[in-house]
């Protein structure tokens, strides 16, 4: 409670802060729902022109598309700032400030680094996924909206661990957002498109390796009912948000020891 | 002329300085590739002629991507909002040509680090299409064109900073605007067709569609000259857009002292 009282502190600062800029608070949020509504529309024109890609109608790529985005969202309005961008931190020993408050620094850095512009990303994932959801609001259940309410916190989780564990491997390496840009962001991309376009390799580095298909694809197939995936695909969306929980555990855990390991830089 | 050459030069060596951000950047654009043949392997599986073009089409089109995108606006922005430009114009060489150079700079080098290895990747497909020397010569200036509209573009953004506090968001829409509407990432002939007409009436599709359908189709000779006079005469017209700009930004600007 302490916490959200808080962030609710730090938000209501940033917000009285960035009044003094309004065209370029404006224009941020702006730019990302743009870049994001051009990849809508990409999907839009795929699938008009292809009726579907892999079997998946438009309102079933924005769902799974928008699970992704929408996670990745509000896990970056919380994390990517400062988190995810660890290293700047590390490297320099800005983290020292934060070990000197009374309170534990994952927290700290979550409400300081509000990600305002993630907000246009929020906003246009809600405008499509309510079409989206329009379009199959037949065939939901109570069951269903539970399990996509866990299925997303989940996904949050998963998208947060990941950017803890990309900053936190700063510890070690001084530099992470290079490996991040990569593992995180490159290969992560391949799991806006149904997995059952690719070749088994992809499908087996994004369950087993970088484990981005819990994200959106595995859930996706148990929301959709998309049988076709198997009994493993089925189950695998059952466990997405156990998965996502599980990852988060691991990258706080990394943190942890790698807070242990640092020994700030100097002036 | 000379001083201009020299910004080319440092631009071009500062590149290389982050080594592993040049190998980051190859996979990234690899990956990207991968996906994407993925996806149109996907579509069109069973048509092997299909998917060889969409292939061709996928490379050339991120090759011309690193051709064309880069971070002058930002460098623009930057050096207005610090109050740095000042010394540029102390300078003994017009800051827009320094620039310039500077961009030149970047994209050369970029062309060799992140260009060349993903050229060399992909080269069995590429070298299948049988080109003629005058037909690559013809699309080598054609993305030459390219790349000055782009710029113009560009530098165009960068002094919007005389007016908002930063020039991100404005080089993001120009990129994703670019990357739609220039058939960077679906060919053209695949939008529905009263968004592929209004697509031709703007200045984009010259940027990517039109060099890459130069080299996997037979375009009429009126469609390719019609085509770079069009390119000829978007780039008077920037030109023109960006000397008044510049006039009126030089005119108006506070430098904080200190």
């Amino acid at each position: 409670m302490d916490l959200l009282k808080l962030y609710g502190t730090y938000i209501c600062m940033f917000f009285k802060s960035r009044k003094e800029y309004k065209a370029s608070f404006i224009a941020g949020i702006f730019a990302n729902f743009y870049c994001y509504l051009i990849t809508y529309i990409t999907f839009w024109i795929l699938t008009k022109k292809f009726t579907s890609i892999g079997g998946w109608d438009f309102s079933e790529v924005t769902i799974l598309y928008g699970i992704n985005l929408f996670t990745y969202a509000i896990s970056g309005t919380l994390f990517w700032n400062t988190l995810y961008f660890l290293e700047r931190m590390v490297t320099t020993g800005e983290l020292d400030r934060y070990l000197v408050r009374p309170v534990g620094i994952i927290p700290q850095l979550m409400c300081q680094g509000f990600g305002y512009t993630f907000l246009g990303q929020i906003l246009v994932t809600l405008i499509f996924l309510i079409i989206a959801f329009h379009h199959l609001i037949a065939g939901l259940t109570v069951l269903k909206v539970v399990y996509l309410i866990l299925a997303i916190a989940g996904g949050i989780m998963l998208q947060s661990g990941a950017m803890i564990l990309v900053g936190s491997l700063s510890f070690w390496l001084l530099r992470s957002t290079e490996i991040g840009q990569i593992v995180y962001y490159d290969i992560r991309n391949f799991v806006n498109y149904p997995l059952s376009i690719y070749p088994k390799l992809v499908k087996i580095i994004l369950t087993f390796v970088f484990p981005w298909a819990f994200i959106n694809y595995y859930p996706g197939v148990v929301f959709l009912g998309k049988a076709a995936g198997g009994t493993f695909e089925f189950i695998s969306g059952l466990l997405a948000p156990i998965v996502g929980f599980l990852f988060l555990a691991v990258a706080v855990t990394l943190f942890k020891t790698g807070m242990k390991r640092y020994s700030s830089a100097g002036n | 002329m000379d001083s201009n050459w020299a910004f080319l030069r440092i631009a071009f060596k500062n590149s290389f300085v982050y080594r592993s951000t040049v190998f980051i950047g190859i996979f990234g654009s690899f990956f990207g590739i991968l996906a994407q043949i993925a996806l149109w392997s996907f579509i069109f599986r069973g048509k092997p002629g299909t998917i060889q073009y969409m292939t061709v089409y996928v490379v050339v089109a991120q090759l011309l991507g690193i051709l064309y995108i880069n971070n002058i606006s930002d460098r623009i922005g930057a050096k207005v909002r610090s109050g740095d430009f000042v010394i540029d114009l102390i300078k003994p060489a017009n800051p827009v040509f320094t620039f310039w150079s500077t961009s030149v700079g970047i994209t050369t080098s970029n062309m060799i680090i992140r260009g060349i290895p993903l050229l060399l990747i992909f080269l069995p497909v590429i070298i299948k299409l049988k080109l003629d020397a005058g037909e690559l010569a013809l699309f080598v200036v054609i993305c030459g064109l390219g790349f000055v509209m782009v710029s113009l573009m560009y530098i165009l953004i960068g002094y919007l900073a005389f007016i908002v506090l930063e020039v991100w968001p404005f080089v993001r829409l120009l990129n994703d605007t670019v990357r739609l509407l220039a058939g960077a990432v679906i060919p053209i002939a695949f939008f529905p067709p009263w968004i592929g007409r209004a697509v031709k009436l703007m200045p984009f599709h010259l940027l990517y569609s039109f060099p890459i359908r130069l080299l996997l189709e037979e375009l009429p000779p009126n469609e390719i000259i019609f085509n770079m006079m069009i390119m000829v005469f978007w780039i008077i017209m920037l030109s023109i857009a960006l000397k008044i700009v510049y006039g009126v930004a030089v005119r108006f600007c506070i430098v904080q002292g200190g």
